[in-house]
């Protein structure tokens, strides 16, 4: 006569806990991956606000010099090289400290244009190379008279 | 008798291991809730003033009307207008924790409590150089925030 097993109450409740273990660690993994995505893109935002607003602060001085390279970084800082100007910023887009702590850096490239000047303003993460925008901005020459 | 003892603190350790796994899982959840939520907090408290402050200057960007001065002991930016011959100023300044608008007639003497207030921020400073308005707006932890605005009618 064949004898039959009849599970216990403590297996039955192992087996059921394993299970909501299982359920509940699957909807923990993807409920990690969902925060940490939105961790990034919180950051992600607060950094291309930030860029925007360096950008815009950048291209306001560039109107306001009338378009001059020189008078633009007096205005609002940074090196002019080869008819250039750069601006740097560190990770809480402040001026760094020392060399090497840059973190963003801005450039603002002009080229002349009929009756005005052009500029091509970028924003790039410096580690990862990569930019965060570029816009292109016109000044007229009478603005800095 | 033994091995169903055995059988039962290991469910029974099951079970807290899971209730300290959700627990965990739980408080991380809130954790970088909280941190998004400050972050966002912040960053739209850092932008509404100067956002604000600048939506104003562009709008009153006419010949004469955009002037750096001072009010209630700080700096203040002063936007003039004509209405039916009459000119009115707006006046935006920080007075006790608030960036404040105070609209009234030309020369009135008002005191800064007569504003009223429209985000909270530390302190304002305004400089004015050539058509260039150079503005920074400190919220109430001191990060400051800065805008430079060139007046097209300048």
């Amino acid at each position: 006569m064949e004898k039959r097993i009849r599970p216990s109450k403590t297996g039955l409740f192992a087996i059921e806990l394993l299970a909501a273990a299982g359920v509940f660690v699957l909807c923990a993994a993807i409920c990690v991956g969902v925060f940490a995505r939105a961790e990034v893109m919180s950051r992600e935002s607060e950094m291309r606000s930030r860029a925007v607003n360096a950008a815009r602060n950048a291209a306001e001085c560039f109107k306001a010099s009338g378009g001059d390279l020189a008078r633009t970084a007096a205005l609002c800082g940074g090196t002019e090289d080869g008819g250039a100007l750069y601006i740097s910023y560190d990770a809480d887009w402040l001026p760094p400290d020392a060399e090497g702590a840059a973190r963003f850096r801005l450039s603002l490239v002009p080229a002349a244009a009929a009756g005005y000047t052009e500029a091509e303003i970028q924003v790039e993460r410096l580690d990862l190379g990569e930019t965060l925008l570029r816009w292109t901005v016109a000044a007229l020459p009478e603005a800095a008279a | 008798m033994r091995r169903g003892g055995a059988g039962t603190a290991a469910v029974l350790l099951a079970a807290v291991l899971f209730g300290a796994a959700l627990l965990i899982s739980l408080l991380t959840g809130v954790g970088v809730y909280r941190q998004i939520q400050a972050r966002t907090e912040t960053a739209s408290g850092e932008r509404l003033g100067m956002a604000y402050v600048s939506a104003k200057v562009h709008a009153h960007d006419a010949a004469g009307a955009v002037l750096a001065g001072s009010f209630g002991g700080g700096d203040a930016l002063y936007l003039l207008q004509d209405l039916d011959g009459l000119e009115y100023e707006t006046i935006l300044y920080v007075h006790d924790g608030w960036l404040m608008e105070l609209f009234c007639e030309r020369g009135w003497e008002l005191k800064p409590e007569a504003g009223q207030q429209i985000t909270p921020a530390g302190a304002l400073t305004v400089r004015e150089d050539g058509g260039l308005l150079s503005l920074a707006l400190a919220d109430t932890e001191g990060r400051t925030q800065q805008a430079e605005i060139y007046l097209r009618s300048h």
